[in-house]
């Protein structure tokens, strides 16, 4: 008996040592590469994020349904759908309530999906913001409508793609902090190069009705423009062209607002300057239409402090959009400011 | 070597050169979606590297360029690396979160990109004292792509500053 348990051991021995070299190989292999459309519909999944926590809409299901059936929000804790759902309501919550302003996502492959980081600050906008009056936009240039509130910070993300598309495995939230050493898995993530699997297809219009991943990355360039455009003119100072220029020619800003030379005015009575900074849009979330696409981002117009002031918050609220694809590219074709105000509100409130 | 073989190779040579400035001025400057998502994911991580001051300063350095600059304050891997070491070493960390930056908007251009983005510096609550706003202003860059990914060219901070207000008409 003595050989066969020598052999035996041996045989073990070899089987093991051959599952560890599997098992490390297997880890060392890189995540497959995430493609663009993935990273577009991720930004889209935390874009809808702040619209289903701020709003609460359907009675706070609208967010529980960002995570998978057994998703996990972390601090404060909540695991499953109800408990998820119970995070979304509150008296706030309400379909113009704007709190939460997500920034600088990164975005890396995992072997279940993908993992990430964002950046979230919080605000509590003013709800009676009052009249214009007989003063001009630069006079009221450092009023003070709102604050920033304590809470603010990163969130560290698992994301995992299901067949309804990509949802939150967990969201945990870890609050600023300042000192701490220096973490290690960070920084190694900040200096691997980006993978992105393309296809040729990443890269044409879409045929109408549906959005390939460039027609999302320029409507969101498009928004991404109007802080520039509206407060610089892009730095040459004149916002009037610019501004005008992001809309087709019949495009309606606020309802009342149509076409270049009406638009070119509008930016034109605001405050401006060449390096002059002011409303910041995040949040921006993109449907596919018959028409071309409908968005909304939240915006916060931020005064920031001149001179050694304070900065100070002036605006809130989110924008709702309609977008067109023209011979130049896409283009705002209709534009509405909801004003921000905390909790439920009359129906007709939210369709100005 | 007689002078009708320096003719030659002169000429030789000065095809592929007057090719490649031909197609370097015929073909606008063009981006792919992949381009416009790794250059995204460059400014962001840019938030998270001068936040967190990471150890030596080698990750901040690391999304620029070898010969990358910002502002007048450092060019090269090694002054940005110290750039970032000791640029406020008290207020950093892992979970520091300061630098927001969004209305990212990118360009091509020859030689690679160009973009412009919104900064509002926030100091978030620590011990019970409010969030307020520190600084704001825009960035102005340049991007080149290297065998390692799109990197920062260059990256200058502008701060925020209202213009002058127009004569009432």
């Amino acid at each position: 008996m003595r050989p066969r348990t020598f052999f035996g051991m041996i045989a073990l021995a070899i089987v093991l040592i051959g599952l560890a070299v599997v098992g490390v190989v297997a880890q060392s292999k890189p995540a497959p590469a995430l493609t663009a459309m993935d990273y577009v519909q991720i930004r889209q999944l935390v874009s809808r994020y702040a619209y289903a926590l701020d709003t609460g809409g359907n009675n706070g299901y609208d967010f529980a349904d960002l995570f998978l059936p057994d998703g996990e929000f972390i601090d404060p804790n909540a695991k499953g759908r109800e408990q998820i759902a119970a995070l979304a309501r509150g008296s706030v919550q309400g379909p113009l309530n704007t709190i939460h302003y997500g920034m600088t996502l990164v975005l890396e492959p995992s072997p279940d999906g993908a993992i990430g980081r964002q950046y979230v600050t919080e605000f509590n906008f003013d709800d009676n913001v009052p009249p214009l009056g007989k003063r001009t936009q630069w006079e009221v240039v450092g009023d003070k409508r709102g604050d920033l509130r304590k809470d603010g910070g990163q969130y560290k993300d698992v994301f995992v793609k299901t067949a309804k598309g990509w949802r939150f495995k967990s969201r945990h939230v870890v609050r600023s902090k300042s000192g701490g050493g220096t973490d290690r898995e960070l920084m190694a993530f900040l200096k691997r190069p980006v993978r992105i699997k393309s296809e040729p297809s990443d890269n044409v219009t879409a045929p109408a009705g549906s959005l390939s991943a460039w027609d999302y990355l320029q409507i969101e360039q498009l928004v991404a423009s109007y802080g520039h455009a509206l407060d610089s003119g892009f730095g040459n100072g004149d916002n009037g062209d610019a501004y005008a220029g992001l809309y087709t020619k019949d495009g309606v800003a606020f309802t009342n607002t149509k076409g270049y030379d009406a638009l070119a005015a509008l930016a034109r009575e605001q405050p401006r300057g060449p390096n002059y900074v002011r409303h910041y849009l995040t949040n921006h979330v993109i449907e596919p239409s018959a028409e071309g696409a409908t968005g909304k981002a939240y915006l916060a117009v931020l005064d920031i402090g001149e001179g050694g002031k304070p900065g100070t918050v002036f605006l809130g609220g989110h924008y709702e959009d309609t977008y067109v694809r023209t011979a130049d590219g896409w283009r705002i074709k209709t534009r509405i400011l909801l004003p921000p105000k905390h909790g439920p509100q009359p129906v007709q409130a939210s369709v100005r | 070597m007689s002078k009708s073989k320096y003719v030659i190779i002169a000429t030789l040579l000065a095809i592929p050169a007057g090719w490649a400035l031909r197609a370097q001025t015929s073909k606008p400057a063009t981006l792919t979606a992949a381009d416009y998502l790794e250059i995204q994911q460059l400014v962001a991580r840019y938030s998270y590297a001068v936040d967190m001051h990471g150890g030596d300063g080698s990750a901040y350095a690391a999304l620029f360029a070898p010969d990358g600059s910002f502002g007048t304050e450092a060019k090269g891997t090694a002054q940005l690396a110290e750039l970032a070491v000791k640029t406020n070493k008290d207020r950093s960390g892992p979970a520091f979160t300061r630098h927001f930056v969004t209305n990212v908007v990118i360009k091509p251009a020859s030689g690679g990109a160009t973009g412009r983005s919104y900064l509002v510096a926030l100091d978030i609550s620590e011990g019970g004292k409010p969030t307020t706003i520190l600084a704001g202003g825009h960035y102005d860059d340049v991007y080149v792509k290297t065998p390692q990914g799109w990197r920062i060219k260059s990256r200058t901070y502008v701060r925020s500053e209202i213009g002058p207000q127009p004569a009432a008409r």
